[in-house]
């Protein structure tokens, strides 16, 4: 894990040095400071609850789905000075107003407790709630507090019905995944701070045998054989076929890019499917050649980077489940694999490969 | 694709107003299918994706209500217009104004006629009738030259051609077959089933046609062909095996010289999955014609031989999952999994110490009725050390399939177990003498699938020795079960026969008697 270049205080941590220096401001907290927030379009905790309430009436009256969005301040990354109530209340108003600015209109956004804002997006389902963290994410990236340092914000989000019957349990799915992404290795080993081919070599460079996250090698002689990697995107392949109304996105890296991919009957056979495909390798691979590559709901992706040769890698989600594979090339025919089904860290090294590669960044 | 059909679907208990509906629409040029429960309602729509369905808002099996919010939230029945009968006003949910429409009895039948007339009627959508080119009845015209006249036109679309029993679809771009398509069968060999059809109706829809041709003849050529091959079997046909006949290789293929024809390669790896006839042709990638051909020369040098087994016949599935319990798994899908293109099927999750065992399985699974194994494991190029995937599909009465799906039973697999979840609705472990070391893996395996999904867990002993009680308790103590937790094996040494049957009977007995979705998780 890479150290922190700052010392992080958590808001718990500061509230205790705030009592120590300054009793004043013992019932100091976000929660306090938003009802100095002039935003007219922001609202107090009541007004979600009961907004959300009526959303979810709504939604099942129309047999639609809503999501829900919980914005966490985890902690500021500040050495020097810890933020006074000022600091606070401009970082809270840059957030709000962020917010604000990128969510719809017809959404609504409001305090849910101390340190968590709410955005309720009708009629939206799991990827499109996905969509709206992602632009977050991005607007957020770099808010600052005081002029230097920033704070360390964690999204989650929940759909309705998927994941709740009603909107007290809707937040309390949300909540829950706060902390689930609190504890994912993509936090907690800082997998959020490298580079793609960082994480690579990190994840199929260690020894992991976690729930959702473990490593395995492949080879003549191993317990399992390399033709299983192929196996595995066959079957992610079928699991499309079996559900294509469901949205997703699926990334195949097959070192070299030709028409002899070893899956490519099943992605050929796959009808029309609401999962966008990609194929990623380097250009002007063997095999049938390009012409090969025309496979219907698939998109080619040509890398000039010889490390693409060198991995074999599957990341796959959508809203039921999530799945990532990286198997890099290994000495005497054998890969070291690593594969996860946490959801944030397949998430999180989609988001990386589309960054640094430049591509359209979508899920 | 989505289907475009004149067909409106009855779901209608009471005969006479069926009748009634059914006169009317036929009059008008629309065909009617008819259902008188929910779950074959449902079966219909999906299969026939229906112009309009009329139904009873109190259907037996699955209520119209309920029949109503699965088929509105699948993609291809989400357009189709419903109209709901029922004695009195009830409120239905998800009810789309200017769409669906709620009818009370007595019904006022010109006023009833007069909007069904409207509805259907409307442009745009899946009901709408009019936006065909062209289209006929295969009695009147041969397909051969409407595909001659839209090749002249340099036309691009999708010809899709119905009989009775099967439906496939041609697709051209500026006059050239670009592909045919019949459910799975494509290219050639869909092209020249379709070509050989003689009754039935055909319609051509001009649409964009966006994949690559997937035929290299010109359409003449590919034509004259499919003719050719269509007459050639229609004059050979007498000196081909008959298509419910089974086949044996009556030599070891391993001693076969090298350099074989594919298509003959393709066929004797075929023969040891599917030795009938007439599965084997479907699951062969090459024209009919090609394959019985082949069949008829592999025959004639004695390489395979017909095997005429009169005797033995299969069980009906209704004998393995009577038809009152496959509804009754239907509904409880229904109930677990509200997306409707996920109710039809289930994943009975198979793990094993070894690929040998999965294979043995699959091998006994041959024996039930319904059951047909995955073309994938058929084909040349499948693994079988890396059991990863479906094993072949088991279906029951009412379309519901269970589907025997392989899992490694390896450490370190915990992901890639979660992965693959969605509709698991069984799990079934396998181990022999030899895999005993690795039994606590099996274990841990299914330790792991059970922690995340409640379903009812078969363990089945597939080595070739006789269980006996001292054997069972010590398998029970290595897999972790309780002293009453049944152990089947896969083989009966003293009955010559495999207990495939018993095994799968009792697993469906499992999973209607166990509430397995919030039930607590138990053996069978």
């Amino acid at each position: 894990m890479h150290p922190c270049l700052y010392t992080p205080v958590t808001l718990e941590t500061m509230d205790a040095d705030i009592r120590k220096e300054e009793p004043e401001s013992k019932k100091f907290s976000l929660l306090d400071e938003s009802k100095k927030l002039s935003e007219s379009h922001f609202h107090d905790p009541s007004f979600v609850t009961r907004y959300g309430r009526l959303e979810t009436n709504r939604s099942e009256r129309y047999g639609i789905s809503y999501s829900i969005i919980v914005i966490h301040v985890e902690s500021f990354n500040h050495g020097k000075t810890v933020p006074g109530k000022k600091e606070l209340l401009d970082f809270l108003r840059k957030l709000v107003s962020t917010v604000l600015k990128v969510i719809r209109n017809c959404d609504v956004a409001g305090m849910l407790e101390d340190k968590r804002v709410i955005a309720l997006l009708p009629h939206t389902d799991y990827f499109g709630s996905l969509i709206v963290i992602k632009k977050l994410s991005k607007a957020l990236e770099f808010l600052t507090i005081g002029g230097e340092p920033y704070a360390s914000i964690i999204f989650s989000q929940a759909t309705y019905p998927k994941d709740a019957n009603g909107f007290g349990e809707l937040v309390g799915t949300a909540a829950r995944r706060v902390t689930e992404r609190l504890s994912s290795p993509w936090e907690k080993f800082d997998l959020k701070g490298k580079l793609f081919w960082e994480i690579v070599a990190a994840l199929t460079g260690a020894s992991y045998n976690l729930p959702e996250y473990s490593t395995f090698d492949t080879g003549p002689e191993l317990e399992l054989e390399n033709s299983f990697i192929h196996a595995v995107n066959e079957t992610i392949a079928r699991e499309i076929a079996r559900a294509p109304e469901k949205r997703g996105i699926l990334y195949i890296g097959t070192k070299r890019l030709s028409g002899a991919v070893p899956f490519k009957k099943e992605l050929s056979s796959l009808g029309k499917t609401s999962t966008k495909i990609f194929l990623v390798g380097a250009a002007g691979g063997g095999g049938e050649g390009q012409e090969g590559l025309d496979i219907r709901n698939v998109t080619t992706i040509h890398l000039t980077d010889h490390r693409i040769e060198g991995v074999y890698f599957t990341f796959f989600m959508n809203e039921d489940s999530s799945y990532a594979l990286v198997a890099r090339e290994s000495w005497g025919d054998t890969h070291n694999c690593f594969h996860t089904s946490d959801p944030y860290v397949v998430e999180g090294i989609i988001t990386k490969l589309q960054r640094d590669y430049s591509l359209q960044e979508q899920l | 694709m989505t289907k475009y059909t004149r067909k409106v679907l009855l779901a209608v208990t009471d005969k006479t107003v069926a009748e009634g509906f059914a006169k009317f629409l036929n009059e008008r040029g629309l065909e009617t299918n008819a259902a008188s429960d929910g779950a074959t309602a449902m079966e219909i729509a999906l299969r026939e994706t229906p112009v309009l369905i009329i139904l009873d808002l109190y259907l037996p099996v699955i209520k119209g209500e309920r029949l109503f919010q699965i088929l509105k939230n699948n993609p291809n029945t989400s357009k189709v217009p419903f109209l709901f009968l029922s004695e009195s006003h009830k409120e239905v949910k998800g009810f789309r104004i200017g769409i669906d429409w709620f009818v009370t009895k007595p019904f006022q039948w010109e006023e009833l006629y007069g909007n069904i007339k409207e509805i259907l009627s409307r442009g745009g959508g899946v009901w709408s009738l009019w936006d065909k080119d062209l289209q006929g009845k295969l009695s009147n015209v041969h397909l051969a030259d409407v595909i001659q006249m839209l090749y002249l036109n340099k036309r691009e679309g999708e010809l899709t051609v119905e009989t009775d029993a099967s439906s496939g679809t041609i697709y051209m771009k500026d006059g050239y077959i670009f592909n045919a398509r019949i459910g799975e069968i494509e290219k050639e060999k869909a092209l020249f089933r379709i070509l050989s059809w003689k009754e039935g109706t055909f319609e051509f829809r001009p649409a964009a046609v966006r994949s690559g041709a997937k035929l290299a003849l010109s359409t003449g050529n590919l034509i004259m062909e499919g003719m050719r091959q269509i007459d050639e079997y229609e004059n050979s046909k007498h000196l081909f095996p008959a298509g419910d006949s089974s086949l044996k290789t009556k030599v070891d293929t391993a001693e076969l010289p090298a350099g074989l024809k594919p298509i003959m390669i393709e066929v004797l790896n075929l023969v040891k999955y599917y030795p009938v006839v007439k599965a084997l042709v479907d699951h062969s990638a090459f024209p009919d014609f090609d394959v019985y051909s082949t069949l008829a020369g592999l025959i004639k040098r004695q390489i395979l031989t017909e095997v005429k087994e009169p005797g033995k016949t299969r069980a009906a599935s209704e004998d393995l999952c009577p038809v009152s319990h496959a509804i009754k798994i239907k509904e409880k899908f229904i109930n677990r999994w509200s997306d409707m293109l996920t109710v039809n099927f289930g994943k009975l999750l198979v793990a094993s110490t070894s690929p040998v065992l999965t294979n043995r399985f699959v091998k006994a699974c041959q024996d039930l009725p319904g059951f047909l194994v995955s073309p994938r494991i058929a084909s040349a190029r499948y693994s079988s050390a890396n059991a990863l995937g479906d094993l072949g599909v088991l279906r029951l009465y009412g379309g519901t399939e269970i589907i025997p799906f392989a899992v490694p039973a390896v450490k370190g697999m915990n992901p890639l177990l979660k992965a693959v979840l969605a509709n698991t609705v069984g799990l079934l472990l396998l181990w022999d003498d030899e895999g005993e070391a690795e039994i606590p893996n099996l274990a841990l395996t299914r330790n792991e699938i059970l922690s995340k999904r409640r379903v009812p867990a078969v363990h089945v002993y597939a080595g070739k020795n006789e269980l006996d009680k001292a054997l069972i308790n010590e398998y029970r103590k290595l897999l972790g079960l309780k002293h009453d937790d049944p152990v089947f094996s896969l083989f009966s040494q003293h009955k010559n026969r495999n207990n495939i049957s018993d095994i799968f009977q009792r697993y469906f007995t499992a999973l209607l008697r166990e509430d397995y979705i919030s039930g607590r998780v138990r053996a069978v």
